[in-house]
């Protein structure tokens, strides 16, 4: 088969005229090898296509132009690309799009490596925010593999905003682009989501991010679940003090895993438990080397930190005035009665604890928490969570339903209470009704008096 | 209107009374709600037994105190139809009945009696008459079951002889009556009154409640609304400017500040946070049992192993 331009674009057209597109699909794969090694011929091939009516032709041009830049390549021709599928996915053809899913996201993953290997990936962040939208199609809640493309560009160049807006939607659906994508995607996405969030400092997001990658289900351990397990320790003993287990559903190579190479991130959970700051230095920078290899020395730091923190916070359970030696005697800080000051300072600044420092008789004085929960943003908060929770209990509807038309399902209920028909058919009615019938009245009542509240 | 019947004249008053209204009358009736739905009880379950609506008859027992007589309760009285059609009221039966009631009640008498129908008609005088006999100065309460629900449909009478062209003429005179109740007879009630008019059990009376209370702040909210259009127009120079109406707006927005107060508003988030956070726990047990559902849909679509406790599978 000779390639030249003209034929290229003639079957090309021909297949999109007459609307062909998993033909031409095949076509563009079966052809792949050949065309990738001519090179020239691509941007030739780009100029005579029209970007609308043959948008998978030109998807499949894009993509083997993609591959064929390499480290060597300069940066025009990586900015180039860039342009080029901007402008593709402003005029891209949807349907036309769904065939090749896979291969427009591979793009994706392709300019991030490439952005990356430069160190320039702070230009490729607004691309990644645009191919997500025209992925998802007006679903937000769907999962694409250039999700976790977009959270590494971000936190290379340490720019999170743009990621948070995609991660602070809760995944009820992946997109499984035409079979490409895959568990690294999804694990990549929760870990560096995780990290998106430590980095914002909200520690109880990254735990849950941290805790999916960890409990994802698992033949063999990956690498990423290793990494995610270790952060997940350190954001644990952060948030909560403790390292909370994890939950039942974690596959038993991960557990098992866990108990025999984790050892230095247990030991660390087990003496921040036991309280004191002195031992838990003694035991990070015995451990040093392995944390610095980590990259985790950072958060072990801010571990060290709060385990003060939290010794002070013990001490508002139990004295209500306190000397400032007194602090620094019963919370086993080993600071001066200045960094003691200041630290405390900070403290009442950020709400961790309520008190009020004397200057004249140095005394601490622990008050209690003033909040009484009768505002307005308790309500709207509570609120939102009852909204919240009401959209889930929608969506969970909604699979139950499409479970129970399944012919397959029905098929092994009949087979498993096959004496008791009648009841049987009884309960599948009543369950129908009642079930569409109790909740959205509910429902409606309660949205239409949220309209009074607003 | 007059009736002349065998030498008779029966006279009964053109106007209607209308509850509230001053009219004529040497008593005040207090009619508990009681009697009303013992006496549609009455007529219903003879309806119901004979297959075709008919006339019943009761006496009504209270307590009279000065000019004002307070009908509590009612009970049904025997009769026989003889060759005429009249009515003849069981005397025996009702003094066996006062008997009884004197017995647990004893401060209440017997002060007329009931009968349902329409307009007034002379058999209805003439049971007047007997009952007379028996009790002095009775009223008469007359309930007509097909009367639509907003016209007038009890009337109470009370009787006066007159002395006229030389006859004794007993006349029946309406009387007003307001309805009174206590707490438990109320509550009572309206459980009945409930309990028969709602078809379906799967409504639960809380969203009953809250819709009755919607749809009335919908009515507020849309009428004062109105209003506020009104006043837009006034000040658009659209609408010729109403002093009353302006100042009657004026005396509602007047009326506002009562409802202020930081004291008040705290209590109100206090309650109103309270009241959302156990909506929030209703919210979450529904959650749980319709992912409940779920779960075991998808383990017996998977073929997945049942555990031991739920080892009888039920489809819900």
């Amino acid at each position: 088969m000779s390639c030249s331009v003209e034929d290229l674009v003639s079957h090309i057209t021909n297949y999109s005229s007459r609307k062909e597109y998993t033909l031409l699909n095949d076509f563009m794969n079966q052809h792949y090898q050949l065309l990738l090694k001519n090179q020239s011929l691509h941007d030739l091939i780009l100029e005579a296509l029209n970007v609308q009516r043959h948008s998978l032709g030109v998807l499949h041009i894009m993509a083997m132009k993609a591959s064929c830049i390499t480290s060597q390549s300069s940066l025009e021709t990586v900015s180039q690309l860039m342009q080029q599928m901007t402008v593709f996915m402003s005029q891209c053809c949807q349907d036309q799009l769904n065939l090749a899913r896979g291969c427009f996201a591979n793009i994706f993953h392709h300019i991030t490596h490439l952005l990356c290997e430069r160190k320039i990936p702070i230009r490729g962040i607004k691309l990644m925010c645009l191919a997500i939208d025209t992925l998802q199609n007006g679903e937000p809640s769907s999962l694409t593999s250039v999700h976790a493309d977009l959270c590494q560009l971000c936190l290379a160049a340490k720019c999170f905003k743009p990621a948070l807006k995609y991660i602070d939607v809760e995944i009820s659906k992946i997109d499984k682009e035409c079979g490409m994508m895959t568990a690294f995607h999804l694990l990549s996405y929760y870990y560096y989501g995780g990290m998106v969030y430590t980095a914002m400092k909200r520690y109880d997001r990254a735990l849950y991010f941290y805790e999916q990658a960890v409990t994802c289900p698992a033949t063999m351990v990956s690498m990423i679940m290793t990494e995610a397990y270790k952060k997940y320790v350190l954001v644990s003993l952060i948030l909560e003090g403790k390292l909370i287990p994890l939950p039942r559903y974690t596959s038993s190579v991960t557990t098992r895993w866990i108990k025999n190479y984790m050892t230095e991130y247990q030991e660390l959970a087990t003496e921040y438990c036991k309280g004191s700051a002195t031992q838990l230095n003694a035991l990070v920078s015995r451990h040093n080397i392995t944390y610095t290899q980590d990259h985790n020395m950072g958060l072990v730091k801010q571990v060290a930190i709060s385990l003060d923190k939290r010794n002070i916070q013990k001490l508002t359970k139990t004295f209500i005035t306190l000397s400032l030696e007194d602090v620094v005697m019963r919370a086993h800080l080993n600071c001066n009665i200045e960094q003691l000051e200041k630290l405390l300072l900070k403290m009442i600044a950020e709400k961790e604890i309520f008190a009020g420092i004397d200057q004249q008789s140095k005394m601490v004085k622990f008050y209690d928490n003033p909040e009484q929960y009768n505002s307005c943003e308790t309500l709207e908060s509570i609120d939102k969570h009852v909204q919240n929770f009401m959209d889930i209990d929608n969506k969970i509807k909604e699979m139950n339903q499409a479970v129970m038309v399944n012919p397959l399902y029905l098929h092994k209920v009949k087979s498993s209470t096959s004496p008791h028909d009648e009841e049987f058919e009884a309960q599948l009615s009543q369950t129908a009704s009642t079930s569409s019938s109790s909740a959205p009245r509910s429902s409606a009542l309660l949205s239409k008096l949220n309209m009074f509240n607003k | 209107m007059m009736e002349v019947e065998n030498g008779q004249k029966v006279e009964v008053a053109t106007s209607m009374p209308v509850p509230g209204n001053s009219g004529s009358g040497s008593f005040i009736v207090k009619l508990h709600p009681l009697v009303v739905m013992n006496i549609s009880d009455h007529w219903t379950r003879l309806k119901a037994q004979n297959d075709a609506p008919q006339k019943v008859y009761g006496a009504l027992i209270g307590k009279q105190d000065g000019r004002v007589m307070e009908v509590m309760n009612s009970f049904e009285l025997l009769y026989t139809k003889d060759e005429d059609g009249n009515v003849i009221v069981d005397t025996e039966y009702f003094y066996v009945k006062e008997e009884q009631f004197k017995q647990v009640f004893k401060d209440i008498d017997f002060h007329g009696w009931y009968s349902t129908g329409g307009e007034i008609s002379d058999l209805d005088v003439k049971v007047h008459n007997q009952i007379c006999s028996i009790i002095e100065n009775p009223i008469f309460f007359k309930l007509d079951p097909n009367a639509a629900s907003n016209s007038q449909n009890i009337s109470v009478y009370e009787s006066v002889i007159d002395i006229e062209e030389g006859n004794a003429i007993t006349r029946l005179l309406p009387l007003n009556y307001t309805l009174t109740t206590e707490e438990a007879e109320r509550i009572g009630i309206d459980h009945v009154a409930r309990a028969t008019n709602t078809e379906s059990e799967n409504v639960s009376s809380a969203s009953e409640h809250l819709r009755s209370q919607h749809s009335s702040i919908m009515m507020l909210y849309t009428r004062i609304r109105f209003i506020l259009g009104y006043l837009q127009s006034v000040r658009d120079g659209e609408l010729p400017c109403d002093h009353e109406m302006l100042r009657s707006v004026h005396a509602l927005c007047r009326r506002l500040p009562v409802l202020g107060g930081d004291g008040l508003t705290s209590e109100l988030h206090d309650e109103y946070n309270d009241i959302t956070l156990m909506l929030y726990l209703g919210v979450m047990n529904k959650g749980s049992q319709t992912m409940n559902q779920f779960i075991n849909k998808f383990n017996l679509l998977h073929d997945r192993h049942v555990r031991r406790s739920s080892r009888k599978m039920t489809v819900v």
